[in-house]
C-alpha cells in the first residue's frame, strides 16, 4: 500500500484565508457554548503572539528577507532541520510555519507584513507544545522577543472590557540565601464576573492586601469584550473573551474574530509607542552636538524600589551572571559593597547596557541602537522575580509605565 | 596630573550636573535648568595671545550666565614649577582668546573664570601660592571616600554670583554616576577599560563569529567617542589591543579570543559555546578582571 505523504504547501496563502479558517473556529466553539453551556477550555482556542524581531534593525542591502529570518530564528536547537518547515505564501511577509518533535506537532502563520518589528503570530495548536516552541526560539535566539506588558498596561488593555478575572504572581527564589527553607513564589488566578475585579483591587490594597501587598504582580488578566454599542449580556452580539498574559500571548474565546484583532492591534500599537518613545528619548548618543557644546543626547533610566533597599551584593550576583530570567552578562568592581557600576551585555539582544547600583536605585543606560524593549524586559523581570514595588523615573524627571 | 578616579570621577560629576541626574538631585536641575550649564569640551586645547597653549581638562559654558568655566584638576598637593607655570597659563586667559581660539561661542562667554579643582589637603598650598601671587582663581574643592563625595568652593571668589553661591553652598551626595565617562581622559589605563573590553568581548560573541578591527571596536567603549582627541582615541586604541592580546593569552578565557586568520583583527567564538559555560566565562573574567586592575601595566600589542 502507498503510503500518504504530507502535502508540502501551506494551508492559507492569505491572510484572509487565516482569517476566515479563524473565524470558522470560533464559531464552532462558541456552538459547543450553546449546545453544551461551556467554552471549549483546552485545546484549538484561537492563540495569537505579538513577537518583536530584529529584522528592522538590520539594513536591507544585507539581503537577509524575513523567510531567511524565520527559518533560522525558529528552528529550536537540536531539532533537526527536517522536521522544520516554512511556506512562504502568496501574501508577501506573510507565512505558515509547522514544528514537529518528540513533544508534537505545532502550526504558526506569521505576519510580518504589517509591521516589520513587532509580528503577529496566530495558531490554533494545542498551547503547550506552541508556547514550548515559541519560548525555545525566544530564548535561543538573541534576534526574537516578546513583548513585556507591565501591570499598569495589563490594567489598561483590560478596560476595554469588563473584567472576568487575572493572574498574580512572584517567584523570588532566585534571591533567597541557600539555607533559606522559604519557597518564596505564589502564583494564582481567579476568573469570575466583576467580583473578581473587587478581589483584585482588594489585594491591591496596600492596607488590606496585607502580606501579598509589594509582592505579587499582575501576570494575566482576562476580560470580555463586545463591540461598540452592544451590550455584554447579550451573548447573540459579536464578544470575546480574551485572556491576555504579560508576555504577550493571547487567549480567545467567543465568537469575533474581528474583536481579537482589535485587541491585538491596539495592545501591539500601544506597546510599540511606548518602547519606541524609550529608545527616542532616552536612549545615549553623541552624533547629535547641541549648539556648540558637547553632543551627548539621552537620560539614564532609573527603578527606584518603594519600601526596601536593593541588596547590591546579591543582585549583582543573580542578575549579571547570564542566567535566566534576566541573562544579563557584565562584571563589576569590588571598590564600594554598596555601589556597582556593571558594563553590562544582553545576552537576549547582544545589546550592551551600562548599569549602576545602589540600594537606593538601580540605572539603565542604553546605548544608542540598542533595544528599549530590553527596558521593559528587564522592569517586568525585576517585578516577577524580585520585587513589584518600583516605580521608574528617568534622569530628566520623567516617569514611565504609569 | 590627576589619578585616575579622582579625574574620571570629576568628569562624570560634570557631565552629570549638565545633563541632569536623578542620583544627583537636587544640584543637576539647578546646574542644568536654572544656571543653564552644559560641558563645552573635555581636554580641549587651545592658544593664548602669547602664543602659550592651555590645555585645561574641561570647559563648561552658560548662554543663560554668559559665563564660561575653564577648569584644571589636579590631585598634586605641592605647588611645583610646571604648576606654576600652568596657573600663570590660566592667569593669562581671555575672552577672546576663549571665543576665537577655544570656539567657545561669544554669548556664553561674557565672562569667564579659570578655576582649580583640588583635593583638600592640597587647598592650603595652593591658596596661600595664589594669594601671593595675587592671582584671582577659584579654587574648589572635590573629595570621596566610601561615605560619599562633595564638591565646594574653598577659595576665592567666582565673578558670576549665582555660579558662585552655587559652588559656595557646594554639592554633596553619595555616589557619582560614572557611565558617561569611564576612564581617565588624561591618563587611560588598562585598569579603567578592562570592564569595557570584557563586554565588549561578550557584545561580539552574541553578535556572531565575524572578525574586527581594534579601532572599530574602540569606538564602542564610550559614548564621548567623537569628542576625544584623535591622539586619546589612539590611546584608547593601543590599551584596547593590548587587553585583547592579554585575554587571548590568558589559559581559561583564550578559546573566547583569537586572532582573524586570514586578515587583521580578532574573531571570537558562537554564543551556544560561551553560554553552555557562562558561569564559568563569568568567574574567569572576574578574575582575568581583578587581575588587571592590581597588575602593572600590560604591554601594548604592536599589530592587531
Amino acid at each position: 500500500m502507498k503510503r500518504k505523504t504530507a502535502v508540502q504547501r501551506p494551508q492559507v496563502q492569505t491572510r484572509a484565508e487565516l482569517f476566515e479558517r479563524l473565524q470558522a473556529r470560533m464559531d464552532a466553539s462558541y456552538r459547543e457554548l450553546l449546545d453544551d453551556q461551556r467554552l471549549d477550555f483546552k485545546g484549538n482556542l484561537v492563540k495569537s503572539y505579538v513577537i518583536e524581531s530584529d529584522l528592522h534593525r538590520r539594513p536591507m542591502e544585507e539581503g537577509e528577507t524575513a523567510l531567511d529570518f524565520i527559518q533560522n530564528a525558529f528552528l529550536p536547537k537540536g531539532v533537526p532541520p527536517g522536521q522544520f518547515k516554512v511556506f512562504p505564501t502568496e501574501e508577501e511577509d506573510f507565512f505558515e510555519a509547522r514544528l514537529s518533535t518528540s513533544r508534537g506537532a505545532s502550526t504558526i502563520y506569521i505576519d510580518a507584513s504589517t509591521d516589520r518589528r513587532f509580528w503577529l503570530v496566530y495558531s490554533l495548536s494545542e498551547s503547550r507544545h506552541l508556547d514550548w516552541w515559541l519560548e525555545r526560539s525566544v530564548l535561543e535566539s538573541p534576534r526574537l522577543d516578546y513583548i513585556w506588558l507591565w501591570p499598569r498596561a495589563l490594567e489598561s488593555h483590560q478596560s476595554m472590557g469588563l473584567p472576568r478575572g487575572f493572574g498574580l504572581d512572584y517567584d523570588y527564589r532566585r534571591f533567597d540565601e541557600p539555607e533559606s527553607e522559604q519557597a518564596s513564589f505564589l502564583k494564582m488566578q481567579i476568573w469570575g464576573g466583576l467580583e473578581s475585579d473587587r478581589l483584585y483591587q482588594y489585594l491591591k490594597d496596600a492596607e488590606k492586601g496585607g502580606l501579598l501587598v509589594g509582592k505579587v504582580v499582575l501576570s494575566k488578566v482576562r476580560m470580555k469584550v463586545t463591540a461598540e454599542g452592544e451590550s455584554a449580556d447579550d451573548a447573540s452580539q459579536p464578544f470575546v473573551i480574551e485572556d491576555l498574559k504579560y508576555m504577550g500571548k493571547f487567549t480567545s474565546r467567543g465568537n469575533s474574530l474581528g474583536l481579537h484583532n482589535a485587541i491585538l492591534n491596539r495592545v501591539r500599537e500601544n506597546y510599540r509607542t511606548a518602547v519606541e518613545d524609550i529608545e527616542r528619548k532616552y536612549a545615549i548618543r553623541s552624533s547629535v552636538v547641541e549648539g556648540n557644546r558637547m553632543g551627548v543626547e539621552g537620560y539614564g533610566i532609573n527603578f527606584i524600589p518603594d519600601g526596601r533597599e536593593i541588596p547590591v551584593e546579591l543582585f549583582y550576583r543573580k542578575v549579571f551572571a547570564g542566567a535566566k530570567p534576566f541573562r544579563l552578562f557584565g562584571l563589576a568592581g569590588e571598590e564600594n559593597k554598596d555601589y556597582r557600576i556593571v558594563d553590562a551585555v544582553d545576552l537576549h539582544t547582544g545589546d550592551r547596557l551600562g548599569f549602576e547600583l545602589s540600594p537606593e536605585m538601580l540605572t539603565m543606560y542604553l546605548p544608542e541602537g540598542a533595544c528599549g524593549n530590553t527596558v521593559v524586559r528587564f522592569l517586568t523581570n525585576l517585578q516577577h522575580y524580585f520585587s513589584s514595588k518600583f516605580r521608574v523615573e528617568t534622569d530628566n524627571g520623567d516617569v514611565l509605565f504609569q | 596630573m590627576a589619578t585616575s578616579s579622582f579625574s574620571r570621577n570629576l568628569a562624570n560629576l560634570l557631565v552629570g550636573l549638565s545633563r541632569g541626574s536623578k542620583r544627583l538631585e537636587p544640584y543637576s536641575k539647578h546646574f542644568r535648568s536654572g544656571l543653564g550649564y552644559g560641558v563645552f569640551r573635555f581636554e580641549q586645547s587651545f592658544f593664548l595671545a602669547d602664543g602659550r597653549t592651555c590645555h585645561p581638562d574641561a570647559i563648561l559654558t552658560s548662554a543663560t550666565r554668559s559665563t564660561a568655566l575653564v577648569l584644571e584638576w589636579t590631585t598634586t598637593t605641592e605647588v611645583g614649577t610646571r604648576k606654576k607655570e600652568q596657573i600663570d597659563k590660566y592667569v593669562a586667559v581671555t575672552q577672546s582668546d576663549l571665543v576665537t581660539n577655544a570656539g567657545v561661542k561669544r554669548e556664553e562667554c561674557g565672562q569667564h573664570d579659570c578655576m582649580l579643582i583640588l583635593q583638600p589637603q592640597a587647598v592650603a598650598p595652593y591658596a596661600t601660592y595664589l594669594n601671593a601671587q595675587s592671582h584671582a582663581l577659584p579654587i574648589l574643592a572635590f573629595a570621596e571616600d566610601e561615605t560619599g563625595f562633595y564638591l565646594k568652593l574653598a577659595g576665592g571668589a567666582i565673578k558670576d554670583g549665582p555660579t558662585h553661591a552655587f559652588f559656595e553652598k557646594g554639592i554633596t551626595g553619595r555616589f557619582i554616576p560614572t557611565f558617561w565617562v569611564k576612564f581617565a581622559l588624561d591618563e587611560i589605563s588598562e585598569e579603567d577599560l578592562v570592564d569595557s573590553v570584557i563586554s565588549g568581548i561578550v557584545q561580539r560573541i552574541t553578535r556572531g563569529p565575524q572578525s574586527f578591527r581594534v579601532r572599530d571596536f574602540a569606538k564602542g567603549l564610550t559614548p564621548v567617542w567623537s569628542q576625544l582627541s584623535k591622539e586619546v582615541q589612539g590611546r584608547i586604541s593601543t590599551v584596547t589591543g593590548a587587553i585583547l592580546a592579554a585575554l587571548s593569552n590568558s589559559e581559561d578565557l583564550s578559546p573566547l579570543l583569537k586572532r582573524a586568520s586570514p586578515g587583521p583583527g580578532w574573531t571570537v567564538i558562537g554564543l551556544a559555546q560561551f553560554q553552555r559555560r557562562a558561569a564559568f566565562y563569568h568567574n574567569r573574567l572576574e578574575l582575568f578582571r581583578n587581575r588587571t586592575k592590581k597588575e602593572s601595566p600590560l604591554q601594548p600589542t604592536l599589530f592587531d
